[in-house]
């Protein structure tokens, strides 16, 4: 009996641990981060243009991109959920849209990249530019915002759509007018979950939005993103204080992501307890 | 009446829009496949180019071109080339070939009827240059006969050793599908046992607010951009690694691996958690009144029975690590060459389409897409399993 | 939800609008404002940035979008989706024969480096090469370099203009297995000041105090050896355009070649005029 306490004690001892383990090298990199940007970070460094050591252009480029796959992908992403939850039965419509999605969302990233420079930048010519990267990161995100609008959509009382269509709505009636505003707040969420992976996105964006350091005037021309200028400081690091942009950079990016995560938190939170007071 | 209409087109609407997933899936494997699959099809040309620098006036198998333009293409089944120009002292140069097309080695494709007063080299692989001094320095006259390359054979992209794009023309891809998949499994050996005891203590032992604590700790970990992890690992782990194992550069497989693993930890703590939150209190309750210790009942009833979603999430966590590029590219040395030890310089399949594209042109191209549809079925194949387990756990 | 439709929709209009914005402002007369997309060798782009920027003092209501990918992309997309392509290698012969307009627009040695703490001052161009292809894999056997230890190679990925200007000056065949690509000068040069073992090699333009440059063959690396024809290892700067190129985009490329622009190059660089 005493073996076993001991042992379990180690166990519990290992497990703690190594969670342990994994939340302080997860501090660690944000220190690292954080005290080597020390130097460049500040709130003029997001409003600053590129020659003068800012990050303006990437910023605004970021926004585009974010805007344009995000108003490219979130309609169709609730149209097909609405499809999946309200008019499927088991066709093999269904199947094969499932077997897709799956797919989807397994493909790397890297492929969408590939796909995006064949079919948007050459193909269809827009050539390396926001609009091209915006479709490629639109197909990428559309699994995300799929299924999480789908969740949504199922955990609205089946009473609420008997209670509408008993009144004599129609069923497009009934969706419009019930169940998508009862679920507009895991759309949001989904729509959020999706911004937060274009954000963070660096191949496919490399390879169809490109390079390019200026402030994008229109979606056709090529810009740079925050990861790819990340990326790109890491790489060719010409001046000397580059090392610190870049620093400021991971910074900037760390702090979107840390936004997005609690927006979607608390945005979670709120949409299940209005739920919860629905039902 | 109208409503009615109006239902009814709500509903081929939905239909239609949900069609686009389909599409593009569709659209993806169309392209992707048709690109990559390009250079085992068909020769990159119908015939033999002429390429003329620097020389005015130019017959080529008795058509005289006054003004040479930039490249000329001979006939597909041209079995001879005759090339005749004048030669500054009012003389004129005469070049006499003959084409085996059957000939194998590409070298020895062109028989010189007699030997050329110019210059030949073989620049690069399929291709022959003739050169003559010019009539003024740095303006050297110049012929290339450009060669069609032959359909690559599929056995030698994928078991060829070795990759040499530019130069000598070679294909071989299995150091890198060896690199993507010692890279993986690596990363899934140091970084799958940690993260189930992290998520076992979670599920199992940690009290409601530290466990939502340490959720959120791990979704920021999943939220930071892969390029910072890279960009981490360039600067902690690369020196780290040379300094340890004193070795002359840190860019290895192993600082690969480590980052890669960092990397999946979140994908396989989060679901492996919830999976084991979803086993059934009725049973560990069993097993605890049997007097099983609390330590017991998680190892062997909770792990256990929740093995199938642990594994969908190792499987998830294989694909995030087979398909992450950037990390890799910055921490992991990226020579084409088959590794032995973990402590030295490998390259993946991503980090070759990412680091290449910018620079490839012609097959070399085509041959990244082949890299990617390679990529694409290892991926399509994890993703087929995940999908059966998926299947599986339903019916449990 | 009718609400949210609405402004989806407004914002698609929105969105439209801007891309009608953007297709109708190509062309136009004077001093309309005009966006010259330049694109190519990461090695060129520095050079390149500083001719926009002092170009953005000359023509104001030009700006020169510059997309650093690589040289291949830069030959392959001059004239269609670049006005201007950027080429830090000789093209290859497939890739000539296309129509195009060359002009190398200055001369770049390549800098040999090693870190600052390695005692090896001048290697051979045999000695270059022995290290390259493996015959040399560790310091001990390099004559002359007062080290020992394994040499850790580091070079550029495939199809690179700087590796490809190397490999054929320095007659290397094929690299040493191991060798560590970069895909970039930065990320070779920020590996080498950290890695007492390593030797790389970077655009002359681009050496700073963080790494060491070698002497190769007793000639050192600078501007003024590469122009008297001492040092050996240097390559063009190209620049690729269409006879049909736009106005602006011409005139552009007639003031890099002009004496405002060779003044630029001069920092750096070796100019060729």
């Amino acid at each position: 009996m005493k073996k076993r306490v001991f042992l379990d004690g180690l166990l519990y001892g290992i497990m703690a641990l190594s969670l342990c383990g994994v939340i302080a090298v997860l501090g660690y990199i944000l220190v690292y981060i954080f005290r080597q940007a020390a130097g460049s970070l500040s709130f003029g460094f997001i409003f600053r243009s590129a020659r003068e050591g800012g990050i303006l252009p990437m910023v605004v480029t970021t926004l585009y991109v974010v805007v344009v796959s995000i108003a490219i992908s979130l309609p169709v992403g609730i149209g097909t959920a609405v499809f999946l939850t309200e008019y499927s039965g088991n066709s093999s419509l269904v199947r094969i849209l499932r077997v897709a999605i799956e797919t989807l969302a397994g493909i790397p990233s890297i492929i969408y990249g590939l796909f995006g420079l064949l079919m948007f930048c050459r193909f269809l010519g827009f050539g390396q530019s926001i609009i091209a990267g915006a479709f490629t990161l639109s197909i990428m995100i559309l699994p995300v915002i799929i299924r999480t609008t789908e969740e949504a959509l199922k955990s609205v009382p089946v009473s609420f759509r008997e209670g509408s269509l008993s009144l004599g709505t129609t069923k497009s009636q009934t969706i419009f007018h019930v169940v998508l505003p009862s679920a507009l707040g895991g759309i949001v969420t989904s729509a959020i979950l999706a911004i937060g992976r274009v954000v963070g996105e660096s191949a496919p964006v490399l390879l169809t939005v490109g390079l390019s350091r200026n402030i994008p005037r229109t979606v056709f021309e090529s810009g740079r993103t925050l990861t790819i200028h990340l990326y790109y400081l890491t790489n060719e690091a010409v001046n000397p204080d580059d090392f610190g942009i870049a620093f400021a950079t991971a910074g900037t990016l760390v702090m979107v992501v840390v936004a997005i995560n609690t927006l979607t938190k608390i945005l979670t939170r709120k949409f299940k307890n209005s739920q919860g007071d629905a039902s | 009446m109208n409503r009615k209409y109006a239902d009814r087109f709500f509903q081929y609407f939905f239909r239609m829009v949900s069609l686009v997933s389909v599409l593009a899936l569709g659209a993806i494997l169309i392209f992707v496949f048709a690109q990559g699959l390009m250079p085992f099809v068909g020769a990159t040309a119908p015939g033999i180019r002429l390429v003329v620098q620097n020389i005015g006036e130019l017959a080529v198998n008795g058509r005289v071109y006054r003004n040479v333009p930039d490249s000329i293409s001979l006939e597909e089944d041209a079995r001879f080339i005759s090339l005749r120009f004048p030669s500054g002292d009012a003389g004129e140069e005469v070049v006499d070939i003959e084409v085996n097309a059957d000939e194998r080695d590409a070298r020895k494709r062109l028989v010189f009827a007699r030997n050329p007063s110019a210059k030949v080299s073989y620049p690069e692989a399929y291709v022959v240059t003739l050169g003559w001094p010019g009539l003024m320095a740095g303006r050297d006259r110049k012929i290339h006969i450009i060669l069609p390359e032959p359909p690559y054979s599929p056995v030698e992209f994928i078991g060829g050793m070795q990759w040499q794009p530019v130069r000598d023309k070679v294909f071989g891809v299995f150091p890198m599908i060896a690199g993507t998949v010692l890279a993986s499994l690596g990363a899934i050996f140091l970084g799958v046992p940690v993260a189930l005891l992290c998520a076992l203590f979670m599920a199992e032992f940690l009290a409601d607010r530290p466990a939502a604590f340490a959720r959120g700790a791990i979704e920021l970990l999943a939220g930071i951009p892969s390029v910072v992890y890279g960009f981490f690992g360039l600067m902690v782990i690369v020196p780290a690694v040379k300094n340890v194992f004193g070795i002359a550069a840190g860019n290895t497989l192993l600082s690969a691996v480590v980052v890669l693993a960092l990397m999946i930890l979140p994908t396989v703590i989060t679901i492996a958690e919830s999976s084991m939150r979803a086993v059934s209190l009725s049973l560990k309750e069993a097993s605890l009144s049997l007097g099983a210790s609390k330590m017991q009942t998680a190892w062997h009833i909770t792990l256990f029975h929740a093995h199938s979603g642990v594994i969908a999430g190792i499987i998830l966590g294989i694909s995030r690590a087979v398909g992450e590029t950037m990390a890799v590219i910055l921490v992991a040395g990226n020579s084409p060459q088959l590794v032995f030890s973990p402590l030295e310089s490998v390259r993946t399949l991503t980090a070759t389409i990412a680091m290449e594209m910018g620079y490839a042109s012609g097959r070399h191209s085509e041959m990244l897409f082949s890299i990617g549809v390679v990529l694409f079925i290892m991926i399509l194949a994890l993703n087929s399993l995940i999908l059966r387990l998926r299947r599986g756990m339903d019916v449990v | 939800m009718k609400r949210f439709l609405v402004a989806a929709f407004v914002g698609a209009f929105a969105l439209s609008s801007v891309f009608a914005g953007g297709s109708g402002e190509a062309a136009g007369a004077q001093n309309t404002p005009y966006t010259i997309e330049v694109g190519g060798s990461t090695s060129v782009t520095p050079l390149m940035e500083k001719f926009a920027e002092a170009y953005a003092k000359v023509r104001p209501h030009v700006k020169v979008n510059i997309n650093p990918t690589g040289s291949g992309d830069g030959i392959k997309n001059a004239g269609t989706l670049y006005q201007i392509g950027m080429s830090s290698r000789e093209l290859t012969p497939a890739e000539q024969g296309q129509g195009f307009r060359v002009e190398t627009v200055a001369i770049d040695g390549i800098a040999v480096i090693v870190n600052s703490a390695n005692p090896v001052g001048s290697l051979s161009v045999e000695q270059i090469r022995d290290i390259y292809t493996g015959a040399a894999g560790d310091w001990g056997q390099v004559s002359g370099s007062g080290k020992s230890g394994k040499i850790a190679v580091v070079s550029r990925e495939a199809g690179s203009g700087t590796r490809g200007a190397f490999e054929e000056l320095a007659g290397i065949k094929k690299l040493v297995a191991g060798a560590n690509e970069s895909t970039s000068t930065g990320a070779i040069k920020a590996g080498i000041a950290q890695n007492a073992d390593a030797i790389g090699y970077i655009s002359l333009g681009s050496l700073d105090a963080s790494v060491k440059a070698l002497a190769v063959g007793g000639v050192a690396a600078s501007s003024a050896n590469v122009v008297n024809g001492s040092y050996k290892l240097a390559r063009p700067f190209i620049l690729l355009s269409k006879a049909d190129a736009h106005a602006e985009s011409k005139a552009f490329l007639e003031w890099m070649l002009g004496p405002e622009g060779q003044a630029i190059v001069k920092t750096s660089w070796i100019p060729v005029k």
